[in-house]
């Protein structure tokens, strides 16, 4: 935050701003205390009032957010992003309160928190079911054989003419249209799901690796066969480092392909749990609040795994020019 | 100019005249609750001999894959839809604001199946622990109640972390799960029973139970809509309102019906195959579509014609089967309180076949 004394304009402008957050706030918060227990529209006036608490908070957001333009603390750099989620959230409590939208279309947030909360227990083995046994076992199958496929295809031409080619075509065809195929042909159990992950995830990791392989520079090439290294020695000290921010790469962009073949495989038939499952069986019957909490599960398990696989890129990978600061 | 002039007042004509012929018929969607078979042959019939245009509706039929009809006819997609009482009542309890409007089937065709060889001889005792085939989009609701019934929790239910049944989803084909993943599977009397049997378990090697017969006897096909078509004053500007729309609607469907059910083997033949493709199929030595769908107009007809249909009074939803099914639900807990009144309107019904439901007996 800029240090500013008490009495400056820049002072002045922040409390201004915070003054206008907070205010704002309140005014949708008490709005939404007041309608709790309604079941009535509210009336214009009120409408009205909703739409100017969301306003004065989005100009005192703005006002804050100049603040945190020089923060490099990632916590507290994070505020005016907070801010604005806590808005959207709280404006929309206020607003499906208000016009009374009902909960088989749109829960308020506030229900959703709560459901998700009483249904911890099951979503969480839903989770385990399509993020463990789906998703990470498929990604684990389709990246590992996605690195040794790369390697014996930067190895052997004959592998590169033939193969390669396939290689790329398929990995930018929507692999997901598959789903339906591969859980009437592997069955509605956890594998299918990860066969389709597993599928989704190789194509990607192929190309990324033996571009990686392969465009190293031919100085550095130069380099090693001046100092006489074998073929595996070039893997080893030139090849697979170089490689290394493509797959991760691949890796990461894996992630997000792994959580939606899960998902999207389950429905197509299911065990009686995942959280696809789920989501498919509540949406068919209005529990929209179930839906959210199960998007709210997969949401932050699949953030969380990406940036578990940007951590271990950025450990692995630390001397890459673009990590230099 | 005076060629342009020309081509102007041919132009301005010709979309008169296909305006003012579209003006006579008022445009309505009907959302069906599966694939074209012989399920919804009367609708089929009411527009292919022309119920519908006589009582000046241009109606369009829409298949459903497994996607709920009520969300489809909710988003205003559709005007009408046909679905399954427990899915209507549980959509308005939460919110959507589903009217029904007739009740098509008086009987329920719901069935569990199991191979004699499961040593499955009653539901209750022996369901435990067993893997149990549904469809979801609202269809698991009978299988749900009799779990609840028998006191045995099921995964479809978010709450229980330990479920005593586990419930298996599966799109339409029965012999995606059965036998092998599940040792129970949903069947209706005139589909999945058909193809199980096809499929090479006929009636000596499986039992099938009925629902009914278990006691959840809950109603299946009706006619619904929503409150803003009901209460709609100028109905898609056609100058009918809601209501009378909806009574045209219902009057030519239970024409149809009628006709159906009068003339199975014409109504397989002429309405029924040239519109389904592959979904009319059975499977395995049951696969050929024009058998399949003969047998299951037979079915269906058992479901229409009974009740109320054999007193004269079809598409009437009896009040005392109403609440059987409104009890059933509350008892089960699938519903949390009674549904309010304006659930059910039976003025269409009485518009469309001038009749007064305070006077069934």
């Amino acid at each position: 935050m800029i240090k500013s004394q008490p009495t400056s304009p820049a002072f002045q402008k922040a409390l201004l701003g915070w003054g206008m957050v907070v205010v704002g706030f309140a005014v949708l918060l008490w709005f939404i205390a007041g309608w709790w227990n309604q079941s009535e529209q509210a009336t214009d006036a009120q409408k009205l009032l909703i739409g100017a608490g969301f306003l004065l908070t989005v100009l005192g957001t703005a006002r804050v957010a100049n603040l945190f333009v020089n923060t490099t603390h990632p916590v507290v750099g994070f505020t005016p992003a907070a801010l604005t989620l806590l808005l959207v959230v709280v404006t929309a409590e206020a607003l499906l309160r208000a016009y009374q939208v009902p909960p088989g279309l749109i829960p308020t947030p506030s229900r959703v928190v709560a459901t998700l909360f009483e249904v911890r227990d099951v979503l969480l083995r839903d989770a385990f079911q399509t993020v463990v046994l789906q998703a990470l076992v498929g990604y684990l199958i389709g990246s590992s054989l996605g690195v040794g496929v790369a390697l014996l295809v930067s190895r052997f031409v004959f592998l590169e003419r033939g193969l390669l080619p396939y290689a790329t075509v398929f990995s930018s065809i929507p692999i997901v249209a598959l789903a339906p195929v591969l859980v009437k042909m592997v069955g509605i159990d956890w594998q299918s799901k990860a066969v389709i992950v597993a599928i989704t995830v190789f194509f990607p990791v192929v190309i990324n690796t033996f571009r990686g392989l392969t465009e190293v520079s031919p100085l550095s090439l130069d380099l090693m066969r001046s100092y006489a290294a074998g073929e595996l020695q070039q893997y080893r000290w030139l090849r697979l480092p170089n490689a290394l921010p493509f797959v991760f790469n691949a890796l990461k962009l894996g992630t997000t392909l792994a959580m939606i073949g899960a998902i999207v495989g389950e429905f197509f038939g299911a065990n009686g749990q995942g959280l696809g499952f789920r989501i498919q069986i509540e949406a068919g019957r209005f529990g929209f609040d179930i839906v959210w909490s199960a998007i709210i599960v997969a949401s932050v398990i699949g953030i969380a795994w990406y940036n578990l696989v940007a951590w271990l890129e950025r450990r692995l990978t630390g001397w890459h020019v673009s990590y230099r600061e | 100019m005076k060629k342009w002039s020309v081509f102007w007042v041919l132009a301005v004509f010709a979309l008169a005249s296909l305006a003012s012929a579209q003006q006579n018929l008022v445009r309505v969607n009907l959302q069906l609750k599966w694939f074209p078979q012989a399920q919804f042959a009367g609708y089929f019939v009411a527009k292919e001999r022309g119920f519908f245009r006589a009582q000046g509706l241009d109606v369009t039929l829409l298949p459903a894959g497994d996607q709920s009809p009520i969300q489809v006819v909710q988003s205003g997609a559709a005007d009408f839809g046909t679905t399954w009482i427990a899915d209507l009542l549980t959509a308005r309890e939460r919110g959507i604001p589903v009217v029904h409007i007739a009740q098509m089937f008086q009987r329920s065709g719901f069935t569990l199946v199991a191979l004699k060889s499961s040593n499955i001889r009653n539901l209750c005792t022996d369901m435990r622990g067993k893997s149990v085939g549904v469809w979801p989009s609202g269809n698991e609701y009978p299988a749900v109640a009799l779990f609840r019934k028998c006191n045995l929790t099921s995964s479809l239910d978010p709450r229980a972390t330990n479920p005593d049944v586990t419930a298996v989803t599966y799109p339409f084909d029965p012999s995606l799960v059965f036998p092998d993943k599940v040792q129970l599977v949903a069947a209706m009397t005139y589909n999945e029973v058909n193809q199980i049997a096809g499929l090479g378990y006929d009636e000596t090697k499986v039992d099938v139970f009925r629902l009914a017969d278990e006691g959840i006897n809950l109603l299946e096909d009706l006619i619904f809509t929503t409150e803003r078509v009901l209460n709609d004053r100028n109905f898609k500007g056609s100058g009918l309102t809601g209501r009378q729309v909806a009574a045209r609607l219902i009057r030519a469907s239970i024409q149809g019906w009628n006709w159906a059910v009068a003339n199975q083997a014409e109504t397989v033949e002429k309405y029924v195959l040239p519109v389904c493709g592959n979904t009319c199929k059975g499977s395995g030595t049951r696969a050929d579509a024009r058998d399949h769908q003969t047998w299951q107009m037979a079915e269906i007809a058992k479901l229409y014609n009974a009740g109320a249909t054999t007193r004269g009074w079809a598409g009437f939803l009896v009040p005392a089967d109403f609440q059987a099914s409104v009890r059933l639900l509350r008892e089960q807990g699938i519903l949390t309180r009674d549904p309010p009144r304006q659930t059910v309107d039976y003025g269409p019904w009485e518009a469309a076949m001038g009749r007064r439901a305070a006077d069934y007996r």
